[in-house]
């Protein structure tokens, strides 16, 4: 946990540690590629996070969001030529106002309906992103704009991942505030007991929404980074699939903790390629990982370091 | 002066009248009792104060002011705060997180000021990390104030619950069950908790079925029974009521 | 009237297999309160194993009741799987599920292979008319196999003994120990019928709509809007559900838009979940503070 004060705690110095760490391991392209990969899914992951771990309410349909914020931004930079990061601004805007709609009726919904509900919006999002090829390129997908800071370019590997580093980063420290915050309380305690939260004046409507609201914004932003990083959009980034990926690496890193989205994100984003050498046996043995963790880790791989952290303590 | 007002309220669930015409007031810095039977409709008339139920009929006055299906998070910016007979103790959290809770109105709840660590979000933490565990130390709870609520005794957790309420200054308290489930010692020392809480002058409303200690310490009790209300008065006029003699020990149901 | 008829045929064929998926997770989630989301690869597997066995050179009064015993033996399994997990929050088992159907799809490209397959049609495949719309006898027979199934589950919840100990079991686990009811073969049988059901049901589906290791995936998610749809936890809800959706789906994409056809499942069951939140037959939920 983040000590009250500090700037830069333990994990966080860690973490930076690694993440300069890594450029010299990385061998060609395609590592590049899967290291951002894994940063911005962490990215997307930590906001989903806030919402299925902190606050507790499920959403089986973040990839549609991710995905259709996404080609938003792209569409407007690409088609209409508009500046990459206006485009991705207002791209987070209009993903806030469709979130903010779509969480009115949604979240009054629980447990296993809130999951099906936010899986039935995600599924007609990205059906609608397949079939207006007018718009998207349809099944295809389509190109992608050159991405752009001000002028600078981002073009080689290498700026990339600097990027991708520092908002990975900035998302940790970031949410390591909310937690230990007011606003972090009450959405915890949301989790906890809605009875309670509204006992102690928070409006619980209130916060459901600005927490989905914030997390698809956040699926916004590194949803569109990524795909200007790859120069590429495609619906399968939006599909159901992908939705149900998102959670698998929020749960199997560690619901509710700032550093098992991370740990799930990199482990479910990378894992897959060093099972390309089974072959056609990658998919059983990535369902059996999944199974595996979820029967005897309940609590995520984080929770390994508990685990570690006791024994050390009792030394 | 009458802080609470309660006019001829009632509560209907399908068929059921839970609570039928009720009327009472509630003295300004008094221990106001509120006992009956199993079922008998108290909880539900808490719950209607407390924003939880709507009301069907009547009225609520808090200070003049009619607060009758007013929201319960509204409630607590009028300093109306509760305890729950089923508690609602967030058990992922520390007790000092739950107290913090308490805190929750008079909190920086930006969101972005959060996010950057703003100088006013830490000093708030402080200023009231500091208020909690004063208040933690009064009812014995300062060695347990970084432990986890999941690994704590629910004797211990009852009392968490009532700090959580009183943290910001209420004016009002609703305390539904507060011994519920405990012991001897536990039940003492939450009832000397109330007393101080009401010499300080805050006015309690409280839900009990431990007769001891609610002749102890109340100042008024009204008896409800079938939704209705039975009798009202001070502890000795009510312990020698013969209606409500009749309601506990007659054909009524009690329970220690 | 004709297209209007010839709809409503290829609906509620289609319809009565998102009836038995829903079937099926009626059964699993009363007795467990599991969402079980990779019902749909019962299907799956039911329509591949046929397939498989029959180039196999078994003959199909064989390879029917194998490849059924197989979406069985995979539902025995997942029960195991379930009962092994600890923590049984809403959030885990869902993802224990999805991991499941995850390896059970990755299980059957490798067992089986991705391409897709069919089977011929078990009567014959003279399409029949009726009042101008045609209707194969395989579509009729899914809907007779579907029709005799939901009787037949009918008939064993309500009028036998071992029927009503699931019932028991699925209304109050605890109760159901105390009067004697082994609630740990009952959950058994549970998972394993309502893998098996969704196995018949892809089996008999197979000769109209060819089969793959994909198809699970969407069929799964259809029948569950079924099951929501119609209340989940009620099984003739789902059933109408089931019907109700493939209906719909073929009315839209006939008269619509096919593209959005896919579309339509998750519209109804949005809208049910926001104006009938118990679905169309379930019961009211209300919970005491």
């Amino acid at each position: 946990m983040g000590n009250k004060g500090l700037f830069l705690d333990r994990g966080i110095v860690t973490t930076i540690i690694i993440l300069s760490v890594i450029p010299f391991l990385l061998q060609n392209s395609f590592h590049y590629e899967i290291a951002i990969m894994c940063m911005l899914n962490a990215v997307i992951c930590i906001g989903l996070n806030m919402l299925v771990g902190y606050t507790g309410q499920i959403s089986l349909g973040h990839g549609a969001f991710a995905g259709l914020g996404a080609y938003v931004a792209v569409i407007l930079s690409t088609t209409y030529e508009f500046d990459p990061v206006l485009s991705i601004l207002v791209a987070c805007i209009v993903l806030a106002l469709i979130a903010f709609i779509v969480s009115k009726p949604i979240l009054k919904l629980e447990g296993h309906y809130l999951a099906m509900g936010t899986l039935a919006v995600g599924i007609i999002i990205s059906i609608v992103l397949n079939n207006e090829d007018g718009f998207t390129g349809g099944p295809d997908g389509m190109g992608v704009s050159e991405f752009n800071i001000l002028g600078y370019v981002f073009e080689n590997d290498i700026q990339w991942y600097v990027l991708s580093a520092i908002f990975l980063v900035f998302s940790i420290w970031a949410l390591q505030n909310v937690i230990n915050s007011p606003f972090g309380r009450i959405l915890r305690c949301i989790r906890d007991s809605e009875t309670a939260a509204k006992a102690i004046g928070a409006d619980v409507p209130y916060y459901k929404t600005y927490v989905f609201v914030i997390s698809v914004v956040i699926a916004t932003a590194a949803g569109s980074l990524y795909s200007y990083y790859t120069g590429f959009i495609s619906p399968e980034e939006s599909g159901f699939m992908r939705s149900i990926e998102l959670v698998v690496m929020i749960v199997f890193g560690g619901l509710g903790r700032v550093y098992g989205a991370v740990f799930g994100a990199i482990i479910i984003t990378a894992l897959p390629q060093f099972l390309t050498f089974l072959h056609d046996y990658e998919h059983m043995v990535f369902g059996a990982i999944i199974i595996f963790v979820m029967i005897f880790m309940p609590k995520g791989i984080v929770s390994i370091f508990d685990v570690l952290k006791v024994s050390k303590d009792k030394k | 002066m009458s802080l609470l007002k309660i006019e001829g309220i009632c509560k209907s669930f399908g068929g059921i009248k839970a609570v039928d015409d009720i009327s009472f007031d509630v003295k300004e810095g008094t221990i106001h009792a509120l006992i009956g039977p199993n079922g008998a409709g108290k909880t539900t008339l808490v719950n209607m104060i407390s924003g939880i139920y709507s009301v069907d009929q009547g009225n609520i006055y808090f200070n003049d002011e009619n607060i009758s299906n007013v929201a319960t998070h509204k409630l607590v910016e009028k300093h109306i705060m509760r305890t729950f007979q089923n508690l609602e103790i967030c058990e992922n959290m520390t007790v000092m997180e739950n107290v913090l809770l308490g805190f929750n109105i008079e909190m920086n709840k930006s969101l972005l000021k959060s996010s950057f660590q703003f100088e006013s979000i830490l000093d708030d933490e402080e200023k009231f990390t500091h208020i909690a565990l004063s208040h933690l130390k009064r009812v014995g709870l300062e060695d347990v104030a970084y432990t986890l609520c999941s690994e704590l005794s629910y004797g211990i957790l009852k009392k968490v619950e009532i700090v959580r309420a009183l943290a910001s200054n209420p004016r009002l308290l609703l305390l539904d069950e507060p011994v519920a489930g405990l012991n001897g010692t536990e039940t003492a020392e939450i009832a000397e908790i109330i007393k101080e809480i009401a010499s300080a002058g805050v006015t309690v409303l409280l839900i009990e079925h431990d007769m001891k200690m609610i002749m102890n310490i109340s100042d008024m009790i009204t008896v409800v029974n079938f939704g209705q209300k039975l009798a009202e008065g001070r502890p000795s006029q009510i312990s020698s009521n013969p209606d409500v003699i009749k309601a506990y020990l007659g054909g009524g149901t009690l329970h220690a | 009237m004709v297209e209007l008829l010839q709809y409503s045929f290829g609906g509620i064929t289609v319809g009565f297999i998102y009836a038995l998926v829903g079937l099926g997770f009626t059964v699993i989630y009363n007795s467990s309160k599991i969402i079980n989301f990779s019902q749909g690869e019962f299907v799956m597997i039911g329509g591949m194993a046929a397939v498989f066995l029959s180039y196999a050179k078994f003959p199909f009064v064989l390879a029917f009741p194998l490849a059924v015993m197989l979406a069985s033996l995979l539902g025995y399994m997942l029960f195991k799987l379930v009962s092994m997990s600890q923590n049984s929050s809403v959030t885990s088992l869902i993802i224990l599920t999805l991991g499941y159907s995850i390896f059970v799809r990755g299980a059957s490209q490798v067992g089986f292979d991705k391409q897709m397959h069919t089977l011929p049609a078990f009567i014959s495949d003279t399409p029949i008319s009726i009042f101008g719309a045609t209707i194969t006898p395989q579509a009729i027979l899914v809907i007779v196999v579907s029709l005799c199934i939901v009787f037949a589950l009918y008939y064993m919840f309500n009028k036998t003994k071992l029927g009503k100990a699931m019932l028991a079991t699925a209304d109050n686990k605890d109760a159901a120990k105390l009067v004697g009811i082994s609630v740990k073969k009952i959950l058994i049988m549970n998972f394993m019928i309502s893998s098996a059901i969704a196995a018949i049901g892809g089996i008999v589906l197979t000769p109209i709509t060819s089969t793959n290791y994909e198809i699970g995936v969407i069929l799964g998610l259809k029948g569950f809007c079924a099951a929501i749809i119609g209340g989940i936890g009620n099984p003739f809800g789902a059933v109408f559900g089931g019907v109700l959706l493939g209906i719909l789906e073929s009315f839209v994409a006939g008269y619509l838009s096919s593209e959005y056809k896919d579309a339509v499942a998750f519209i109804v069951l949005l809208l049910i979940l926001f104006f009938f939140p118990g679905g169309l037959f379930g019961a009211k939920k209300s919970s005491r503070v």
